[in-house]
């Protein structure tokens, strides 16, 4: 990452836009220096974020290296649906520019639907419906490491640990790998707020990465059955009339790694935090497993993870802010989902909420390849947590710290009774 | 089957899921599974032609597509 932590956090807000060095233009748009990768205390980025969307739709972030921010839900809809405008050769915006090209988060329509067209298959709702039992019984078992305790640190006993089983199950690599896992995957999002971790970064993903070549090398030799083999299922699928290479293989494993183990940690971490500090919620969940479906959804909406960035592809006048081809651009999906144009008493978390169209697993082509796995993933670990441990609390005098950006909390520790 | 095609159309509704803009969330066939089906990548079915369902259906429709993140359903109750 190239966050530029250098940039003054007392820029005061909407100063006119050429003042502002190095920075386009803003039109009608305020500027503002809106800090996005800080720690603070939980649930300050979700209130924040609501004041910046109630003020404008659009601003001028001169945060890092900059960018332009949707704070509403239309407009950030919009721009997920128009990827030839909003495209996605970076997708952080503090990272403009990547030395990387990950499929298929950064590769464009028309490429992009046909790797999507191989994805797609081993993460529908009906393959992930078919490992729901599996998944139950992982559950379980990483329950069983701390129930009789009493206690447990929820992010780092259950949330990292859990979905991570789950995944290598799905991808058919051996469960005793879960604790490598667990830690690359640390490593690498904990520096993602760390200015001096780039090289504990680089460490971890060339480890990952020569996992995976092994992997790869192996299934090449040696091909599994592709129903329960990820690796050796998309060896045996085509891309138009090709096989795939293994690069492109390799960096599907990475990416699937890097989107669907911390993303899912993050929103349980949310999640469990809200029942443990909501009686009245907790009761319900643990006494009526039918809202699980509708909480998990509620739950998605009310703690967006994701503040997804895209690149702007040529020059274009967005709703009155002068885009230049190359701005990075923030959908605030934590400002978005709480937006009171879309969704009646936002800021309410209501486990009955109906027609739930949130879009924290984005719109338009990216969808989340993962949501499906997401959404049975959180439903079963509501289910089987509160079957066995109804009711908890925080516990300990340490206030609960988010990363920036509302992506997950640093730690959670809960405490329940023996029984 | 006796009734009519006259009157058959006045309890029906028309919908239409737009096969450019249906993604796959899977929000339509898992709260309406009455009125939408999924493929078996997870996209909706049927999309790309307008299908008839029976009136008494239109409110489990119209869910379907008020739940759509896409905005990719169109419901119209027929005249
Ligand atoms: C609650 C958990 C999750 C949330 C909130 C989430 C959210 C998102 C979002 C917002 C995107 C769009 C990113 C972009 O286009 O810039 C995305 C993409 C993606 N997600 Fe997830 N995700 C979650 C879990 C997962 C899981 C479990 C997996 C897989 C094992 C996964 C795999 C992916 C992949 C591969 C993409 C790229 C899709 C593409 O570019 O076509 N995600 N996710
Ligand atoms: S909810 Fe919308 S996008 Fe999702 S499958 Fe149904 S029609 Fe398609």
């Amino acid at each position: 990452m190239s966050a530029s932590a250098a940039t003054p956090a007392s820029t005061p807000a909407a100063m006119p836009a050429s003042t502002v060095g190095g920075t386009p233009p803003a039109g009608s748009c305020p500027v503002i220096n809106y800090d996005i990768m800080s720690p603070r205390p939980v649930l300050s980025a979700v209130r924040e974020m609501a004041e910046l969307r109630e003020a404008s739709p659009v601003y001028w972030n001169s945060f890092g290296t900059g960018f332009w921010m949707l704070t509403r839900y239309e407009e950030c809809r919009e721009a997920y649906q128009t990827p030839e405008i909003f495209g996605s050769d970076s997708v952080i915006v503090l990272d403009p520019n990547p030395g990387y090209r990950w499929i298929p988060t950064n590769v464009a329509p028309p490429e992009h639907s046909r790797y999507r067209q191989i994805l797609n298959r081993p993460f529908s709702p009906r393959t992930v419906t078919g490992t729901t039992p599996r998944m139950r019984e992982l559950c379980n078992r990483t329950i069983d490491t701390f129930l009789d305790r009493g206690g447990c640190e929820f992010v780092a006993d259950f949330a990292a640990v859990y979905p991570t089983r789950v995944f290598l199950s799905i991808m058919g690599l051996p469960e005793d790998d879960d604790m490598l896992f667990v830690e690359w995957v640390d490593t690498i999002f904990d520096a993602f707020s760390d200015p001096e971790g780039q090289a504990r970064t680089m460490t971890a993903m060339t480890a990952m990465t020569e996992y995976f070549v092994s992997v790869v090398a192996d299934r090449r030799a040696t091909l599994r059955d592709p129903e329960t083999d990820f690796v050796s299922y998309v060896m045996t699928e085509r891309y138009e009339d090709r096989p795939l290479r293994d690069d492109e293989i390799l960096q599907m494993c990475v990416v699937l790694v890097l989107a669907g183990l911390d993303t899912v940690k993050s929103q349980l971490s949310y999640s469990f935090h809200h029942l443990a500090t909501t009686p009245e919620h907790r009761r319900r969940v643990a006494t009526e497993p039918a809202v699980v479906p509708t909480a998990v959804e509620e739950f998605l909406r009310a703690f967006p993870i994701i503040q997804d960035g895209r690149k702007v592809t040529r020059d274009v006048d967005f709703h009155g802010c002068p885009m230049k081809k190359g701005d990075m651009v923030l959908l605030t999906l934590g400002a978005a989902m709480r937006d009171p144009r879309t969704f009646p008493d936002p800021e309410r978390v209501d486990l009955d909420r109906t027609a739930n169209r949130h879009i924290s697993f984005a719109a338009g082509p990216h969808r989340c390849l993962g949501s499906h796995l997401a959404r049975a993933e959180m439903a079963v670990a509501l289910q089987e947590w509160h079957r066995r441990i109804p009711d908890y609390r925080l516990a300990g005098d340490e206030p609960v710290v988010e990363r920036g950006g509302s992506a997950g909390l640093v730690a959670l520790p809960l405490a329940w009774e023996r029984s | 089957m006796t009734a009519e095609p006259t009157t058959q159309e006045r309890f029906t509704v028309e919908i239409m899921v737009d096969p450019a803009r249906c993604t796959g969330h899977g929000r339509c066939y898992s709260l309406a599974p009455a009125v939408f089906d999924a493929d078996d990548d997870g996209f909706c079915l049927p999309r790309g032609v307008t299908f008839v369902v029976a009136a008494d259906r239109e409110e489990t429709a119209r869910l379907g597509a008020r739940s759509c993140p896409e905005g990719a359903i169109t419901v119209v109750t027929a005249e």
